[in-house]
């Protein structure tokens, strides 16, 4: 019966996240202090006291100011992504045309690593924010594009004939079926998308920068200092999941048949 | 006569291999206003292909069909289909659902048609329910009262009841017989199922296997109003069930 018991809670999501979480913080607490040294990886403790000391403190060095530029031109990367990718994306999905003469262009740039392009970014735009923002839009606006194309491609026939069917043409068959019907694909390509901006900003102000998450990332990495750099890793992390929750909140907003239908939650 | 179609051919070309298969080979069959016309024959004989050509979404090779001596050469509000699959779109609401083929018309009288249409197929109160939060029985009325709420001069049925469990299937037959006579529609019905065939209709078109052709055209001249279990009873029934056994080659 007692085990039973115990068995139960352990089932419970929370505890078995918790407990989770906790075993790792201390396992990593022993082997990142003691085990090896602590150069490698830091240890909660440190990275704790580490975090705590760069919130509270201003100037370049820390996880506030630098923190501004880095959101900044994320969003300027990934407001230029939407606002070229998803129409792009509606576009080629829709023009047969179209898809023939550019998706390949789309899908070559898709699967190629975008990184390797920051050598020429920095012949077109030299150093500095146009650089970064272009880095970030580069990086971004791909997923944006390709997601929204097959959105709009995964459109069933039947749904298509009953469209056709029921005379629903031109404006209103893009506002009333191909739209909604794509809607859980562009949310799908939202988050791929930020993610993506995320990653570029940071890379960029890593390389084209002097301020910035990316630009303190590789300082404190020049100066050994272990304990800063995971407070910074774990800041892009939180920073991250709150951008990913965003784009879920939006998802479950404006797609719910989606999020029901499919039995998630 | 109301609907006319005349010998109505169709071949798909098959991607990967040169040929073609013929699917239909020469339908013809007519419906007079307000009649209940049954086409029935086995599986894969062509009857959606068919129903496809009369919504207008398909094109035949040859042949031709008129409602009302207009040539049928796309789709048009003048016609209302009910699908196999119901094909409802899963991010509108009913209410959304049924009103969707009548967009053009004022939005007082577009929601008096969608509130008509949905008490006609007792769905009253799910107006702002979504799709999959209804069973496949409500679906399919949704399916009927979207199709109804073009006020069409035929509806076209596509195996209603195919994806329905057998006991909400019999209580749907009775609804829709009830809808049918309510508006006097002319409706192309398609089945493959003896009893719905008999059951629903005026008339009976029996097709072959593919290619198909119309091999008999039963009249059926059982009493109106019809009740499900009562209409089954009668000894006309039985009659009528043995020839079109017969015609569709399941007896001698
Ligand atoms: N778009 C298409 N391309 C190629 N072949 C097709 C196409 N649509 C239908 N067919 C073929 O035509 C034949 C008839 O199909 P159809 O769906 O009209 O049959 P059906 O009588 O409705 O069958 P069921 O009773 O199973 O619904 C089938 O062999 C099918 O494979
Ligand atoms: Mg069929």
């Amino acid at each position: 019966m007692a085990s039973n018991r115990a068995l139960q809670i352990l089932q419970n999501k929370w505890v078995a996240t918790i407990l989770t979480f906790v075993i790792f913080v201390v396992v990593w607490q022993i082997v990142g202090s003691y085990i090896l040294n602590p150069l490698f990886i830091s240890y909660p403790t440190a990275i704790a006291s580490a975090f705590a000391r760069l919130a509270v403190s201003t100037g370049q060095y820390s996880l506030i100011g630098p923190t501004v530029p880095t959101l900044l031109e994320t969003f300027e990367g990934f407001g230029l992504s939407i606002l070229i990718g998803l129409p792009l994306g509606l576009l080629l999905g829709i023009s047969r045309t179209l898809d023939i003469s550019l998706n390949p262009y789309v899908n070559a740039l898709y699967v190629t690593p975008r990184i390797a392009m920051i050598p020429l970014i920095i012949i077109w735009f030299g150093i500095g924010e146009p650089a970064i923002v272009f880095t970030t839009f580069f990086l971004s606006v791909f997923p944006m594009i390709v997601n929204t194309y097959v959105g709009v491609r995964d459109i069933s026939k039947s749904m298509l004939d009953t469209a056709e069917v029921f005379s629903i043409r031109g404006l209103r068959r893009f506002r009333y079926v191909i739209l909604p019907a794509t809607f859980p694909f562009i949310i799908a390509g939202l988050r791929l998308s930020i993610g993506s901006a995320l990653v570029g900003a940071v890379v960029a102000q890593m390389i084209l920068s002097l301020s910035g998450l990316g630009y303190i990332l590789t300082a404190f990495g020049d100066f050994f200092q272990t304990a800063q750099l995971m407070a910074v890793i774990i800041e892009l992390m939180i920073i991250g999941v709150i951008m990913n929750y965003g784009i879920d909140l939006l998802g479950k907003r404006f797609a719910d048949w989606k999020v029901t239908e499919r039995g998630y939650r | 006569m109301f609907v006319e179609v005349n010998d109505v051919k169709k071949s798909f070309q098959m991607s990967r291999q040169k040929e073609t298969l013929q699917v239909l080979d020469g339908i013809s069959f007519s419906a007079d206003q307000g009649e209940v016309v049954s086409i029935i024959g086995p599986s894969g004989c062509g009857k959606t292909t068919l129903v496809r050509i009369l919504a207008g979404i398909e094109k035949q090779d040859s042949g031709s069909i008129k409602i009302e001596n207009h040539e049928v050469t796309g789709p048009g509000s003048n016609r209302g289909m009910v699908f196999q699959t119901f094909n409802l779109f899963p991010w509108m609401t009913i209410e959304q659902n049924v009103g969707i083929g009548i967009l053009d018309l004022p939005e007082e009288e577009r929601k008096k048609r969608v509130e008509t249409y949905l008490a006609m197929v007792n769905l009253q109160g799910f107006e702002k329910y979504h799709p999959h939060q209804l069973s496949g029985g409500m679906q399919q009325r949704v399916g009927v009262a979207r199709a109804m709420a073009l006020e069409p001069k035929v509806l076209l049925v596509d195996e209603a009841l195919a994806n329905v469990d057998a006991q909400t299937a019999e209580q749907l037959m009775d609804q829709l017989l009830q809808v049918f006579a309510k508006t006097k529609k002319t409706v192309i019905y398609v089945t493959h199922n003896m009893d719905e065939a008999i059951y629903m209709s005026n008339r009976i078109v029996v097709l072959s296997k593919r290619p198909s052709k119309v091999i008999q055209v039963l009249d059926d001249e059982l009493p109106t109003p019809r009740w499900e279990k009562d209409t089954r009873a009668m000894p006309e029934y039985g009659q009528l069930r043995t020839t079109l056994r017969k015609s569709l080659g399941l007896a001698r």
